[in-house]
């Protein structure tokens, strides 16, 4: 059964004012319909004005293709995934999928549990360069706090793991704090990037 | 996350054993690592039931096995 997990605060960057964000597990069938009749529109009609030839990163979009419909009928009742939706003004304004049968590759901890992201994904409208005025900062921090929590309370302490696209690699790295292992020749040449117990106190105290 | 059941398990002493060393090497709990056990078994047995095959795979020879599940 989907439940809140707690309340959050997202800074409104166009009226300067922090809102109130809830935390759900798992993902339920309301954030996917707002996923698809709003996420999807969005996502669609920034892709068709962009100049031909133009590269998706160009409007922060690489992830245009994920389909959280598809996602949610893989992971539904499944034990080794965990769903999360962020909502703040009525609106899913984050959603992530977790794996927690992934092994770390990061030499001081390999081979222990950690908790590995599947996709973390921003509502478009919160995107600096999908738009000139995103809404929401903080969504991409607060998903990442949480995988990082789940990893304390499956004793994987904070330890957790992902594979970044292109236009998030600086992100994960400089803002997320955690270690870079370079390119995966067996992932679609993304950049894979752990967090050990160490950076994820760090990030929490942040 | 949700609400937790409580069970007994029994093991005979090298299951016991077992389990014993892998939590110590995982530095997780007993019950972590039942519950982390649970977690794989769904993962593989959902796999094979699409028909998919589970294989190892050496790092230096990239040879590869397959794990036969019964």
């Amino acid at each position: 059964m989907n439940q809140r997990l707690g309340i959050y605060a997202l800074q409104n960057r166009q009226t300067g004012k922090v809102e109130d964000a809830a935390l759900y597990s798992p993902v339920d069938t309301r954030h996917i319909a707002d996923f698809d009749q709003h996420w999807k529109p969005a996502i669609h009609q920034r892709l068709r004005g962009l100049p031909r030839g133009s590269k998706t990163a160009a409007a922060n979009l690489e992830d245009w293709h994920w389909d959280w419909q598809k996602k949610a009928d893989v992971f539904g009742g499944r034990l080794d995934y965990q769903s999360f939706a962020l909502e703040c003004a009525g609106m899913t304004q984050g959603l992530m999928l977790c794996s927690l049968v992934r092994m770390a590759r990061e030499p001081s901890q390999r081979n222990q549990h950690l908790v590995y992201v599947e996709y973390l994904h921003t509502a478009p409208w919160n995107r600096p360069l999908f738009t000139n005025a995103p809404v929401y900062k903080g969504v991409g921090g607060i998903l990442v706090a949480a995988a990082v929590s789940m990893s304390i309370d499956q004793e994987f302490t904070g330890r957790i793991g992902l594979h970044s696209l292109p236009q998030s690699d600086a992100w994960y790295r400089d803002f997320c704090g955690m270690t870079d292992l370079g390119i995966d020749e067996d992932y679609q040449r993304l950049r894979y990037f752990e967090m050990t117990a160490e950076q994820a106190a760090r990030f929490l105290a942040m | 996350m949700s609400d937790r059941k409580t069970m007994t398990l029994n093991l005979s002493e090298p299951e016991m054993d077992v389990l014993d060393s892998l939590a110590n090497r995982k530095g997780l709990t007993k019950t972590a690592l039942i519950r982390q056990a649970l977690r794989l078994y769904q993962s593989v047995d959902a796999r094979l039931e699409r028909g998919e095959k589970i294989l190892f795979e050496n790092p230096i020879s990239k040879e590869k096995a397959e794990l036969v599940v019964l």
